[in-house]
């Protein structure tokens, strides 16, 4: 859909769709009980740290998107999928739109011997994630 | 240092945290057994959530303390990330401190034992040999077996 710059400044940029990323994440903390941060770039680093703490807020989120498109709602559509894309953008990861739902592809450096799951489910990005941070990469 | 010592320090420490706030949660959740402590889209109640935050669990980069979002468990996951020589290792130990029905806390358990802090790499590593061995074991008995198998299907 869109092309970023650095990742973290779109994270703490102006537009919409970095206000609705900020309130997911924020959200997410506050449903687990942590402590929110108030720096936009504590926020992104919290993200960054442990993303697959926020899985229900980035499915809910592409949820809300889809049913937006259904109603013809497409300031609410992109507001949404665009979040997801600055969100995955902090941690390299692409996503493409072939229908209502991404997939998902890790664009960064990728150490020898960790092999990268490309497609619809976000438990394989974080699985890739993790294998890469083991291997000390990411 | 090896990816083994790596991991039994993650799961050491993540089991540390553990053993000092289980009894706190209890302790915090106590005054709500018997009550509704899930709201209707399966949040906790503002109620939960101060006395969860007057606690003040570990939040950092190596250790995480978070509610889990669960219908039928109260569980509290405790996230540990070790680094060691730019190397991440993370592991995740679950509290289930209590049993919810319809969004009431039913009961709350007692963890006492439940997480072990002592693993030591020479530990892992004998029970592997042991496991290596008793697999070796099951694999000729499997091959005496042969034609007849396990079953008779």
């Amino acid at each position: 859909m869109q092309a970023y710059g650095d990742p973290s400044k779109v994270f703490c940029g102006t537009g919409r769709a970095a206000a609705v990323a900020r309130v997911l994440v924020r959200r997410g903390m506050r449903r687990m009980c942590l402590p929110v941060p108030e720096t936009n770039e504590e926020l992104a680093e919290a993200f960054i740290t442990a993303p697959w703490q926020f899985s229900d807020g980035i499915s809910r989120a592409l949820q809300e998107s889809a049913k937006a498109w259904e109603r013809n709602d497409h300031a609410e559509e992109q507001a949404k999928a665009e979040a997801v894309e600055i969100l995955m953008a902090l941690l390299n990861v692409k996503l493409d739109w072939p229908g209502l739902y991404p997939t998902y592809k890790y664009t960064g450096k990728v150490p020898a011997g960790v092999y990268v799951v490309e497609g619809y489910q976000l438990s394989h990005v974080w699985s890739t994630i993790k294998e890469i941070r083991e291997k000390g990469q990411a | 240092m090896s990816k083994l010592s790596t991991r039994v320090r993650g799961v050491n420490l993540a089991n540390k945290t553990a053993n000092e706030i289980w009894p706190r949660l209890v302790e915090a959740f106590k005054p709500f057994v018997g009550y509704r402590i899930l709201t209707k889209p399966g949040n906790l109640v503002a109620k939960c959530e101060k006395a969860v935050k007057k606690l003040d669990l570990p939040c950092n980069v190596v250790v995480r303390v978070y509610w889990r979002r669960s219908e039928h468990t109260l569980t509290f996951c405790v996230t540990t990330c070790v680094d060691e020589g730019g190397r991440a290792f993370y592991y995740d130990a679950m509290l289930n401190i209590g049993d919810i029905r319809d969004g009431v806390l039913e009961k709350l358990h007692d963890l006492n034992g439940y997480f072990r802090t002592d693993y030591t790499e020479e530990e892992i590593l004998r029970k592997r040999e042991v496991f290596e061995a008793a697999k070796r074991a099951a694999g000729e008995a499997e091959g005496a077996l042969y034609p007849f198998g396990e079953y008779d299907r």
